[in-house]
């Protein structure tokens, strides 16, 4: 449906150098630290900045030299950029108007969009200034629609509205891009929100795209340690391999003085990743299976409710960080500076490729 | 809600700010006032008589109206009304260009604007003037030259003459030696609300299928209507009071390019400070009344957009 292929772009000191393609009808997040170039890629997509070399397909069709109006692109930028000196009904109808629709089809267009995002009542608005920040949110996805693109780009959509309303706009986001079955990318940096919105997602750094694939294998499986740190993965060791570990199919490698069980033949240098989710945490007298698993004596230096989950942070031969759901850190029973072990299976470790 | 006591002194001290500038005006135009009304009582009624005579051209409303005071306070009302569309024109693009396009040499460029505002008014005039006697000189080289046989006199270029002819000592004068400070007052306020404006909006109406002039005028445009009645309203106020260049490149000919401001100068140099200062009130009177009716009929609903001048 898109695809970008040696894009490049420069401004100043920066450079945007991205390939990417996109399924019909996939939602797909764009994920990335401010200034990693998602924004600069968008625009090329939708026309706004044109590149120095690549090329730019849409639906088949060679978009790189088009204009914006021609590419069959919605797009919301971050603060919606509404037409403030026309109603809430101008807004929507700007489209099909700057079109030359028929007037009947222009209401038509917009009558359907607000009914989509469920506006009718903004519709008799003369203005738009007043509008909350959701409101203000639905009515530039309602002019975005008007125009009946084959993409929609949304540039941090739900960053200005207040966490609460967040997971619901999300939603409603999902459930849109489902019913109209549009291929949608989303700009965000935030990981919650691209959890609850796309299928797979790309993480940019510094103009080029680092990892792209199912958000699931971005969280598990990161390819450098860029995007495992981006994708919050705070257990990041340069490690020495020492030889067969316990298990079949293992290797004991040493890091900073803790050794730790790793999945699969390895030799030499290599750097591993354990999500804190993955990291298990015991008390000493523990009688549990620990057989194959890497077993560091630690001490807990804090521990922080967050609510869906306690952070720990455990300080041993190495600095670990662990999540533990808050059931089982009362289980746990555990205070500040209380001994403890922090128990590493070796599935719990990704291996990061080396060169990256 | 009441303010906070830190928040009424902030309101108190930057409100006072506008109030006592206002005053200060204000009291400049009560002083004049009371001039004239000083010289009243102190004259005859010989004297009094010749001053309402001088000032509004005789005793009765046909008099008042064709009188000299009225043909000059309308050519200086509607040349500066001439300037501010046309200024207006220019000032537009250019500070959209100024604010939004990587121009080469765009210091430069915006410095020579910068420059039409610093340079003392009498200079602008005295430049013109000379930029179209060399004007008229190129004429005179590139047109008909004289036939030594015929003794028939030269032509100057038919194009360099008129454009002479057009401008200088007559009323199109007043307007260009107007449209050039206040251009540059226009274009630096139309560059101020371009900048202030967010040019988001015309990358959506890119997106919704606008060209790029028309993203300019549907989107960008509408933004800025607070930059174009403060541009609009710092040109026409600037060449409604200008004298010094329109006197120099229009001249002060009485019934043809005599404006008001020319008036009141002239009124001055020969001695008749109480009929330059009742024509200062006069002009000062309608100007204030014209921007207050501009602003009353042009502002838009509180708190729907930039502010209005």
């Amino acid at each position: 449906m898109i695809r970008l292929e040696g894009l490049r772009f420069e401004v100043g000191a920066f450079a945007l150098d991205a390939s990417l393609d996109m399924a019909k009808g996939e939602y797909f997040v764009l994920m990335g630290p401010p200034g990693a170039g998602k924004s600069v890629l968008v625009e090329c997509l939708a026309g706004l900045r044109v590149p120095s070399a690549g090329r730019i397909e849409i639906a088949g069709r060679d978009v790189t030299a088009a204009e914006p109006g021609d590419r069959g692109v919605g797009y919301v930028p971050q603060d919606y950029a509404l037409f403030t000196t026309r109603s809430v009904y101008d807004n929507i109808a700007f489209g099909p108007q700057v079109r030359g629709l028929p007037d009947e089809e222009i209401d038509r267009r917009v009558r359907e969009a607000v009914r989509l995002l469920d506006i009718e009542r903004l519709l008799d608005r003369r203005r738009v200034q007043g509008l909350s920040g959701g409101e203000r949110q639905r009515v530039a996805l309602a002019r975005a629609l008007a125009v009946r693109p084959d993409v929609l780009i949304l540039d941090e959509p739900v960053s200005a509205l207040d966490e609460s309303t967040r997971e619901s706009v999300c939603g409603e986001l999902r459930r849109l891009q489902r019913e109209l079955g549009l291929t949608t990318i989303h700009i965000s940096h935030n990981l919650e929100e691209a959890f609850s919105v796309a299928d797979r997602g790309a993480v940019m750094q510094g103009g080029r795209i680092r990892q792209v694939g199912r958000l699931e294998e971005l969280l598990r499986r990161p390819s450098s340690e860029f995007v495992a740190r981006f994708m919050r993965c705070e257990n990041i060791f340069l490690a020495a391999c020492r030889g067969p570990g316990p298990g079949p199919d293992t290797t004991r490698a040493e890091a900073s003085g803790a050794e730790f069980v790793l999945p699969g033949e390895r030799r030499g240098q290599i750097q591993f990743a354990i999500r804190p989710e993955n990291l298990a945490v015991e008390r000493p007298g523990d009688r549990r299976e620990r057989a194959g698993a890497a077993v560091l004596p630690v001490r807990l230096t804090r521990s922080v409710d967050r609510g869906a989950y306690v952070r720990l942070e455990l300080d041993g031969a190495v600095h670990l960080v662990a999540h533990l759901a808050p059931r089982a850190f009362a289980e746990l029973g555990a205070a500040d500076g209380a001994e403890l072990l922090a128990v590493v299976r070796p599935e719990a470790v990704h291996v990061i490729p080396q060169g990256t | 809600m009441k303010p906070a006591p830190g928040g009424r002194l902030f309101r108190g001290l930057t409100s006072s700010a506008a109030v006592a500038f206002a005053a200060v005006i204000a009291l400049l135009l009560v002083v004049d006032l009371l001039y004239i009304l000083a010289f009243l009582a102190r004259s005859s009624a010989g004297e009094a008589s010749g001053f309402w005579r001088e000032l509004l051209g005789g005793g009765d409303w046909a008099a008042v109206l064709g009188g000299q005071t009225v043909r000059e306070l309308l050519l200086s009302l509607g040349s500066a009304t001439v300037t501010t569309l046309l200024a207006l024109v220019l000032a537009v693009p250019a500070g959209y260009a100024l604010s939004r396009h990587r121009i080469p040499g765009k210091v430069v460029v915006d410095t020579f604007v910068d420059a039409a505002i610093v340079l003392p008014p009498l200079i602008m005039g005295v430049s013109l003037l000379v930029l179209f006697s060399a004007l008229r000189r190129t004429g005179e080289a590139l047109g008909t030259p004289p036939d030594a046989l015929t003794g028939e006199p030269g032509r100057p270029n038919f194009l360099v003459q008129w454009l002479y002819d057009f401008f200088v000592y007559q009323r199109p004068g007043i307007v260009l030696a107007q449209f050039l400070v206040g251009t540059a007052l226009a274009i630096r306020a139309m560059r101020a609300a371009f900048d202030a404006a967010d040019r988001r909006v015309e990358d959506v109406a890119l997106t919704l299928g606008c060209s790029r002039f028309g993203a300019f005028w549907r989107a960008a445009l509408p933004q800025t209507w607070s930059g174009v009645l403060a541009g609009g309203v710092m040109c026409w106020s600037y060449s409604v009071g200008l004298f010094a260049p329109v006197q120099i490149f229009a001249g002060a000919i009485e019934g043809r390019t005599r404006v008001l401001p020319t008036r009141t100068f002239l009124e001055i140099t020969v001695g008749h400070l109480e009929l330059a200062l009742a024509l200062t009130l006069i002009m000062a009177g309608i100007a204030m009344a014209v921007l207050i009716c501009l602003k009353f009929a042009l502002r838009r609903p509180a708190g729907t957009g930039g502010p209005v001048s």
